[in-house]
């Protein structure tokens, strides 16, 4: 092949790329959030007694969606926390309680993870994906706790693998 | 015929790279939001002293008494700030004839407290004092009554005896 044409070549090749096909923007979509209150309701025996230590969601407490993919392609969601006004003696963790739908697959999370400020893999699967759900739990409780509102935020990321 | 199959390798070429040349975008995100309130809890509960008190006397004396009743148990949870003290007080006093003296007194509390003097209630009593965050589980409520001959008739006397939660 002369000089000419491999340059010719390279060029073609070169502008393939570069107009090649749109890249597929994987998301995600989280609804829902966990609320709980703590009172005289949840001493283990009334009063004489401490506040239970241990709080679960509902089962079916966040949906996740994954969207946007036009092909069964990979995807990782990472899970951490952003704390308000929170206790340190507190934990929280969660969970991935039901699979969703979709033409692909999932796997991961099924195990309670804690939260931290540290990104952490929490699930993986293939294709877009819709109503996977999620629980949270939540413990150390105790009698120590000030009276006050505690928040954190929980962030999702998908990673196109 | 040869410049033919040239452009051919060429599109093709082209075609392949675009398809390699799709991907997926490298991340997004979104979050849930998670709260928890802790109320403040001042929970009391006594129960009440079955059986009561029995008064009897002595051949020669005035004074009539009997076995401390010990029945009556006081459970207490606070979570909070700041101290809890727990009062007592004779919210119903019988109207019949009676000179009744009666203390109350809360085990690991202030001691006894008279709180029915010769028949007539005194002021709220504290009983149990400087309680912080925590619980108070069945302290024994220990209720002693005295009485004299002359002033309170044989008959059934019932009070009610109120106790309270209070800031300090």
């Amino acid at each position: 092949m002369t000089a000419q044409r491999v340059l010719i070549f390279l060029m073609v090749i070169l502008g393939a790329v570069l107009i090649s096909r749109p890249v597929q923007a994987v998301g995600i979509s989280a609804t829902g959030s966990w609320s709980e209150t703590i009172n005289a309701n949840d001493l283990t025996g009334g009063a004489g007694s401490i506040l239970n230590s241990t709080y679960e969601s509902g089962s079916s407490q966040i949906n996740i969606d994954i969207t946007g993919l036009l092909a069964l392609l990979g995807w990782r969601v990472d899970v951490s926390k952003t704390d308000g006004n929170w206790n340190s003696g507190m934990h929280l963790y969660v969970r991935r309680t039901a699979n969703g739908s979709g033409l692909g697959s999932i796997s991961g999370g099924t195990s309670y993870q804690e939260l931290t400020g540290a990104s952490s893999t929490f699930f993986n699967g293939l294709g877009n994906r819709s109503g996977i759900k999620l629980q949270f739990k939540l413990d150390g409780i105790t009698m120590q706790l000030p009276p006050a509102t505690y928040t954190t935020t929980v962030y999702y990321t998908v990673i196109g693998l | 015929m040869k410049k033919m199959k040239r452009w051919k390798a060429l599109l093709f070429t082209v075609a392949f790279f675009s398809w390699l040349g799709a991907g997926t975008a490298m991340a997004a995100s979104d979050t849930s939001a998670v709260t928890v309130t802790v109320d403040v809890i001042d929970l009391l509960s006594v129960s009440d002293a079955t059986g009561g008190i029995t008064l009897t006397g002595t051949a020669g004396s005035t004074a009539l008494t009997g076995t401390p009743n010990t029945a009556a148990l006081l459970n207490y949870t606070f979570l909070g700030t700041g101290t809890k003290k727990i009062t007592a007080e004779a919210t119903t006093v019988p109207s019949t004839t009676q000179d009744i003296t009666l203390t109350v007194a809360v085990t690991g509390g202030a001691g006894a407290k008279t709180i029915v003097n010769g028949g007539t209630a005194a002021a709220a009593q504290d009983v149990y004092t400087g309680i912080s965050t925590g619980a108070l589980s069945s302290k024994t409520v220990t209720y002693n009554a005295s009485a004299t001959v002359s002033g309170t008739e044989a008959n059934s006397h019932p009070f009610t005896v109120t106790f309270s939660s209070v800031s300090e």
